[in-house]
């Protein structure tokens, strides 16, 4: 019990980074932290339970007050079952501290255990964020709650996280298993990120629909037999709002018995599952060697795009932008909608629905590529390989064009593509098009050069997974904020002026993203080189 | 070959993490730096690579400058670190490309260099493997391998041996001769003095970032062995 008790607060430790209060160097950015996470939390917390509390009333006027626990439990459920599956390849599957761990003279069992019960901790976090809210305000807007409902409730909240476990671990445990046999295994990983990404902003923006008294009131007569439909459901809200005993056992078993029995066969064979999964598929063969000779920046490139597509973290959230612009684009084109009469409901913008038309997918065009600066880490992202690149004869300049490169590769034959599709979509005139080409063409170049700037001003290159970098580091969030920035106050200026011509007005954007693009090139091939030879 | 004079490095914490040292490598020298860990031998390797930047002093490299023409000394020579940090979604043949892209091998060149370096250093067959996979001697061999490819004419190497098994230590150690022998040299730090004792025609000892010793590896160890001088040296400073 002490060994599980010594392993579980050494992981949490050094997960969570609990030392950086302690460490006096690293206490401000530690309270930095825990301030941006709790505030995280807060907003959370509060958007769902304020989501809950505007539909309430109308659930409680039409006597389905009950529906609550359905989403109290069904929200934290999907959400640890994707997580779960999500995490699990790192979780209980070659995870990092594998070698230290098995060489530590503990039980498997234990292991397993810290391991499961750390999984349950982050799953009870969840929970508390995405289901307890909902559930504060049943029992808020409830007249007849009873005390049982709360007991219940934490009883089933204990358990919850258990069932999403079992079955994540057996679902993510076939998605290690067959990504690791895939050449492209990121694939797997990629696609499902971009879909999750995708759904969640779906589900974002149902949940605000929703929040429409009426379009409430017709979604009713389905979401009514949500209950019913699904046994889960049924089975969760018998248990806290029918008290119902046979039900709460019902519930139990299915949650425990599945938990029980992934960790008794998990447990036999954790040390088995674990030694394949760790073994590398060495080709040992001499097939795939091939000498190409490239110049010095088209090397460069190609080493930054292969260590792009072999990074899922980095393509996850620099490609996004990119994956919503095509989705939207492709979303124009097959989705039957009055698009003159949605853009002649904005008269005040521009002259006409066609240049209001311009300035939308300008502005979207500007919003998505914007978000898709791979530069913004790729000089943190060399790391412990600097050596490499400074110990090269070459100038630092090529080393920038080359990273430059992935940048426009990222942004521009999407964007090139996306214009296109949006041109029939909307029905723009070539000319829009032609200024719509020029204008994610200066945008694409100037997010490129934009994030490499930045990163040069602010490097990280102590880090431990890239996922440091890319998603933590101040230069990737600088980057995102000055680039929409760079897009939001041009739309809002635009929107206050009194306009002669929307196309002009675009063409003027345009001549002045390249001229940002060309100063900012500037600094870069001469103070930049500074810096960079500094580092 | 090479030339430090009175070269300083000094790190943001105030610390003379190098001080005021000057020595010259010539031609066919097979020169061994030796110390005490945290004694400044990497950071001479690494302002000696155009790594690290220094304040004072300076440092030349077949008459050229290092802060002046960065680019035309290193063209001339081949880093390889202590610790092998590489791409590792790379395969080492990309690897291999990619370096020989930035220092213009030929493809005729690349290919026949490679296939002697592999050969010689049994890596024929991972050469199509990702670097992930590779274990850290495996690493090391690719790195030098890559600082070989290029044929350059000072090798710069930074404990060399570690992680080597004895068969592939040994062809390293056959490989630094040689270059020596024509008309090359190699400056390398190590913590193995027996090796230093065995290859090395000059050597330099350095502690707490200032020269101790310094010259032709017999005269600076007189009657002792290098261990012995060494170990006195640290005592005695």
């Amino acid at each position: 019990m002490s060994n599980l008790f010594t392993l579980l607060k050494a992981d949490i430790v050094n997960t969570y980074k609990l030392n950086g209060f302690k460490d006096p160097s690293n206490r401000k950015k530690a309270i930095g932290m825990f301030f941006i996470a709790l505030t995280i939390i807060i907003i959370c917390f509060l958007y769902i339970g304020g989501s809950a509390f505007l539909i309430s009333d109308v659930l409680k006027s039409m006597n389905l007050l009950n529906i609550l626990l359905v989403f109290a439990f069904a929200l934290p459920f999907f959400a640890l079952f994707i997580m779960d599956i999500y995490k699990m390849p790192s979780v209980l599957f070659s995870f990092r501290d594998y070698d230290m761990l098995m060489s530590l003279p503990v039980q498997n069992n234990v292991i397993l255990a810290a391991k499961v019960i750390k999984l349950m901790l982050s799953g009870y976090m969840w929970q508390f964020l995405t289901g307890f809210p909902i559930f504060l305000v049943y029992c808020i807007k409830s007249d007849n709650l009873s005390i049982l409902s709360i007991i219940i409730y934490i009883i089933l909240f204990i358990i919850l996280p258990l069932l999403p476990i079992s079955i994540g671990s057996v679902i993510g445990f076939i998605v290690a298993k067959i990504s690791a046999k895939m050449r492209s295994k990121n694939i797997i990983m990629i696609i499902g990120s971009f879909a999750l990404l995708i759904l969640i902003m779906g589900i974002s923006f149902s949940i605000q629909n929703i929040i429409n008294e009426q379009a409430i009131k017709n979604l009713v007569s389905s979401i009514s037999n949500i209950e019913s439909s699904f046994f889960l459901f049924r089975l969760y809200v018998d248990s806290v709002y029918r008290l119902d005993i046979v039900s709460l056992l019902l519930l139990i078993l299915i949650f425990v018995i599945p938990f029980i029995l992934f960790i008794y066969l998990f447990g036999k064979s954790f040390k088995k599952i674990n030694s394949s999964m760790m073994e590398t598929k060495a080709s040992r063969s001499s097939k795939n060697i091939k000498y190409q000779e490239y110049s010095p920046v088209v090397a460069i490139f190609k080493k930054e795009l292969n260590f792009y597509v072999h990074c899922v973290i980095y393509i996850v959230n620099t490609f996004f932008g990119m994956v919503l612009l095509f989705a939207a684009s492709i979303a124009i084109l097959v989705i039957d909608f009055d698009i003159e009469a949605f853009f002649a409901e904005f008269g005040q913008l521009a002259t006409n629905a066609g240049d209001m038309k311009l300035m939308a997918a300008v502005m979207v065009f500007g919003y998505c590529i914007m978000l898709s600066t791979p530069t913004a880490a790729s000089i943190s992202l060399e790391g412990k390989n600097l050596w490499i690149l400074k110990s090269m004869p070459i100038h630092p300049k090529m080393i920038f064009k080359g990273k430059i490169g992935l940048g426009l590769i990222v942004t521009l034959p999407l964007g090139v593509v996306c214009s296109v599709l949006v041109y029939i979509g909307l029905g723009l005139t070539f000319i829009q098009w032609l200024i719509l080409l020029a204008f994610t063409i200066s945008a694409g170049f100037l997010s490129s050069i934009l994030g490499l700037f930045i990163n040069i001003l602010l490097p990280k290159l102590e880090f431990k997974s890239p996922t440091e970098v890319v998603k933590q580091s101040a230069s990737v969030g600088v980057a995102v904020f000055a680039g929409m920035f760079l897009v939001l106050i041009p739309m809002i200026l635009g929107s206050s002026l009194v306009l002669s011509s929307t196309s002009l007005y675009v063409l003027v954007l345009t001549g002045i993203y390249t001229l940002i693009t060309l100063v900012l090139w500037q600094y870069i091939a001469t103070k930049g080189v500074k810096r960079f030879n500094k580092m | 070959m090479l030339k430090i004079e009175n070269l300083t490095k000094t790190y943001a914490n105030k610390v003379k993490a190098v001080d005021n040292i000057s020595f010259e490598i010539e031609s066919g020298d097979m020169f061994g730096f030796i110390g005490p860990n945290g004694a400044g031998k990497t950071t001479t390797l690494k302002c000696v690579a155009g790594i690290l930047e220094f304040e004072e002093g300076q440092i030349h490299i077949n008459g050229k400058n290092i802060k002046e023409d960065p680019v035309g000394c290193k063209s001339d020579i081949a880093y390889i670190p202590d610790n092998p940090d590489v791409y590792e979604s790379l395969t080492g043949i990309q690897y291999l490309n990619f370096i020989a892209d930035i220092f213009k091998v030929t493809k005729h060149d690349r290919e026949r260099l490679t296939e002697y370096y592999s050969t010689q250093l049994a890596f024929t067959d991972a050469l199509g493997d990702i670097i992930s996979s590779y274990s850290h001697g495996m690493k090391q061999k690719l790195v030098i391998i890559s600082a070989l490819i290029h044929s350059p004419k000072l090798l710069i190497l930074d404990e060399p041996f570690t992680g080597l098994d004895p068969q592939a230590s040994f062809t390293v150690k056959e490989i630094m001769k040689n270059l020596c022998a024509k008309g090359g040299a190699v400056f390398f730090s190590t913590h193995v003095l027996d090796v230093a004792e065995k290859i090395c025609n000059k050597i330099a000892i350095i502690k707490n970032g200032k020269l101790v010793a310094l010259g032709d590896i017999h005269k600076v160890m007189g009657d002792k062995s290098l261990e012995g001088t060494f170990m006195e040296l640290a005592k005695n400073e």
